[in-house]
């Protein structure tokens, strides 16, 4: 469970930065029409930006907060700095590219420092009150090159953390071994592969320990990689080519009076559900009792783009598509289109998930048939289950009593529902919240019937053997050459990942029983055999991140084709949690239910996060659950590694990852 | 590679004479901060002194280097490492005093990683 907010002292210092506030940046007024977030498109296959991490003021009725932002412009000839006109959005900007781009980025950094984040009371953490800060871009393909004398830029790499000169230097006595710590800037050269998937991927701040304070705060933005015409039949499927796209970022941000953005969440600042007597729930709930009374309240915001409440009109014929990105630290998003007329949930259809593409399953088809018209196996969803860091495209159209697509009738309208829900009994109650008023609109009458669903022309299939990947970033994967000790699975063999809190250590006394709060996170490894026997000497137990041991090593294919690995991920704690890893995605093979709602897997799926469930009774330590004393629910995954590099994976909840629950994992070029 | 107690004796008189040079009053640097031989000097010497904290074999390539206060500095540095890949730099942030012995590393430029 993520722990209460323990510094209200931290209020006092934010403050400060409130009254340094200027102009309003891009919070909206509530029950304005949803409008889509700013672009930036690549020009001659390049996208070359300055992006300026910095305070901004931002209006979240009723409150003038101050957020952290990205500050984005295409980056100007001299200098560090946007001009005035540059787009600084609370709510997330775009960064369109194309297969084949390359995306360069210098990042400044002129945060603020953070003196609310838990973590720099941590022994050896103490600099994390400087505010460093660095980019992650979620789910791409691409390389996490260091930089060199020839090219002294960074890829998708985690391991640089850039800081504000002006906050000070680290503390006497840091000693940050395994990262590149930078004053002012870092530069990024990120080259999309041409066998990229088209897609919704996002970019976000990655620094271990505070990533989760720095995304409340609003540093998050979202990349699309080509266009949903690239794997969606239109014209040819009797579908308009111009068929509407929307991007709907969605965060959260929970701030006190008299306007204090709380980088550092409290998951028990809203009960789960709305009290009888406080309003509805628009786009915000207002804090538990105790808190304050009336509008003197705090409020927990759930935007959308960076608007409360907003209207949302589908108004063509056929509906619209929606790329929905949980861009919030920590909370899990339980998306559902609530029909205002008959008060049910109303189908959805997946069109992609984590950016890649769905490809039909055949024998599985769960969208309603109509005629022969359906494709088979479209997959179609009255609830969208989306743990941080989640992407989820869906097809979004007015349907009838028998969820066809349908002419709307006058009125008809849904809400967009974040509906809630508890991560386990050791966990988190993300509260019911409303996000949106949507409105259909009568687009006219089509000449041809509606089609039942979407024709998908997915990706995921084909990127399970990522082998175009593999080729075109062989010369950065050879950067990272083989080394003696990074072996091989054996064939047969699979990798167990273990998941738990670690219980804080009291000097006296009783111990408590379950981690997390107050303790921290973290993960641990052994390797099974072919018989799903653990190897001797394999095992390593649960522990917090560390830069400088890597948990796993493993080499490459035979000239760095791509090599595929079994992983099993077994939850030992009382919670939920969120597998991730970077460069690569993955296919799951087992079934995967958490909270009723069932994880899509297949050949045709792909994902790069994956929910694994809480597990049942307690279990404080691996013997524990070797011993029988609780019952997990493993999550099997196929993982497919081309790219070499140095990466990690974690899980999503940032709460947890912040916490420890991260591992440092190698892969290297092939002997 | 070489460990910390390496350094044979005309090594180390040899960085001694370099320290001195950085460190001396109205020598090049110190209105600036240290000079590059001065960090690595410091790192080499701070090395020596904690074993096990500093890498080996790590050259300091370039500075920009700032006071923080009186005889304190904060630096930049980028580097290179004798076992690192193949052309790779490496980044700090690193914290060096003037002090009577000459300059000392107060933080960073430890590495361990490739």
């Amino acid at each position: 469970m993520l722990d209460r907010l323990f510094h209200r002292g931290v209020v006092a210092a934010v403050i400060l930065f409130v009254s340094l506030a200027g102009a309003p940046g891009g919070g909206a007024a509530a029950t304005a029409e949803l409008a889509e977030p700013p672009v930036f498109a690549s020009i001659n296959h390049v996208l070359d930006l300055l992006i300026v991490a910095r305070p901004e003021p931002v209006d979240l009725d009723p409150f003038r907060v101050t957020g952290w932002v990205y500050d984005i412009c295409r980056r100007p000839a001299r200098g560090n700095s946007c001009p005035a006109r540059s787009v600084s959005h609370y709510g997330g900007t775009r960064l369109q590219l194309a297969k084949g781009d390359t995306l360069k980025i210098r990042l400044v950094n002129k945060l603020p420092p953070d003196v609310g984040s838990k973590h720099q009371y941590d022994p050896g953490f103490e600099y994390l009150v400087l505010n460093p800060t660095n980019l992650h871009t979620h789910g791409m393909l691409v390389s996490p090159h260091f930089p060199t004398l020839t090219n002294p830029t960074y890829g998708d790499n985690v391991f640089v953390f850039t800081l504000n000169r002006a906050n000070g230097p680290p503390p006497a006595g840091s000693y940050l071994h395994g990262l590149d710590l930078r004053y002012g800037f870092t530069d990024y050269e990120i080259k999309i592969p041409r066998s990229h998937p088209s897609g919704l991927f996002w970019f976000h701040p990655h620094a271990y320990g505070i990533s989760s304070n720095q995304i409340s705060a609003g540093m998050a933005g979202i990349i699309t990689v080509g266009q949903p015409s690239d794997y969606i039949c239109t014209t040819a499927c009797g579908v308009p080519a111009n068929l509407p796209v929307r991007h709907l970022i969605l965060k959260d941000t929970q701030v006190v009076p008299p306007g204090v953005l709380q980088d550092q969440e409290d998951p028990l600042f809203c009960d789960l559900r709305r009290a009888p007597q406080d309003p509805a729930r628009r786009g915000a709930c207002l804090a538990a009792a105790g808190t304050g009374t009336g509008r003197d309240r705090g409020r927990w915001f759930f935007t959308v783009n960076g608007q409360q409440y907003p209207n949302v009109t589908v108004r063509a014929p056929l509906g619209e598509i929606w790329r929905i990105t949980n861009a919030s630290a920590s909370i899990t998003y339980k998306l559902q289109l609530r029909d205002r007329l008959t008060n049910r949930n109303m189908l959805m259809q997946i069109v992609a998930i984590d950016g890649v593409s769905v490809t039909p399953d055949d024998g599985k088809p769960s969208c309603p048939r109509s005629g022969s018209q359906a494709p088979t196996g479209a997959l179609c969803v009255r609830e969208l289950m989306m743990f941080p860091s989640s992407r989820v495209e869906v097809w979004v159209t007015y349907r009838d009593a028998d969820d066809l697509p349908a002419r709307p009738p006058a009125g008809a309208r849904a809400v967009l529902r974040q509906a809630g829900m508890q991560t386990g009994p050791g966990g988190d109650a993300w509260p019911q919240v409303d996000l949106a008023a949507v409105r259909f609109a009568d687009g006219g009458v089509r000449s041809s019937p509606m089609p039942p669903a979407l024709a998908v022309n997915g990706e995921a299939r084909a990127l399970a053997e990522p082998v175009q990947i593999a080729k075109e970033l062989a010369a950065d994967s050879r950067a990272f050459p083989a080394a003696p000790a990074c072996k091989p699975l054996p064939a047969g063999h699979s990798r167990r990942i273990f998941f738990n809190s670690i219980p804080a250590k009291i000097e006296s006394g009783p111990q408590p029983a379950e981690g997390g709060e107050g303790g921290r996170f973290g993960l641990g490894y052994e390797e099974l055999d072919e018989n799903g026997k653990p190897v001797p000497g394999t095992f390593v137990d649960v522990s917090v991140f560390d830069f400088t041991t890597p948990q796993l090593c493993l080499p490459l294919g035979p000239h760095n084709t791509p090599v595929k690995e079994r992983w099993q991920l077994v939850n030992l704690s009382a919670e939920d949690h969120n597998f991730h890893i970077h460069q690569t995605k993955f296919r799951l093979l087992s079934q995967d239910v958490v909270d009723g709602d069932t994880v899509p897997k297949g050949d045709g799926v792909l994902h790069d996060n994956v929910p694994v469930g809480h597990a049942d009774g307690t279990c404080n330590a691996v013997a524990d659950w070797r011993a029988g004393k609780c019952r997990a629910h493993p999550v099997w995954v196929e993982i497919p590694f081309s790219i070499a590099g140095n990466y990690v994976y974690h899980c999503h909840i940032l709460e947890h990852e912040d916490g420890g629950m991260m591992a440092h994992i190698r892969v290297r070029a092939s002997p | 590679m070489r460990g910390p107690h390496a350094i044979g004796r005309a090594g180390a008189a040899v960085l001694v004479f370099i320290g001195w040079l950085a460190g001396s009053p109205g020598r090049a640097g110190e209105a600036s901060g240290p000079s590059l031989a001065a960090i690595q000097v410091a790192y080499e010497s701070a090395k020596s002194e904690a074993g096990g904290v500093h890498d080996d074999g790590l050259v300091i390539r370039a500075a920009d280097c700032q006071q923080d206060r009186p005889g304190a500095y904060s630096c930049q540095i980028t580097f290179t490492a004798s076992g690192g890949a193949a052309g790779r730099l490496y980044f700090d942030v690193i914290g060096i005093d003037r002090r009577p012995a000459g300059w000392t590393l107060v933080s960073g430029l430890c590495k361990r990683h490739d």
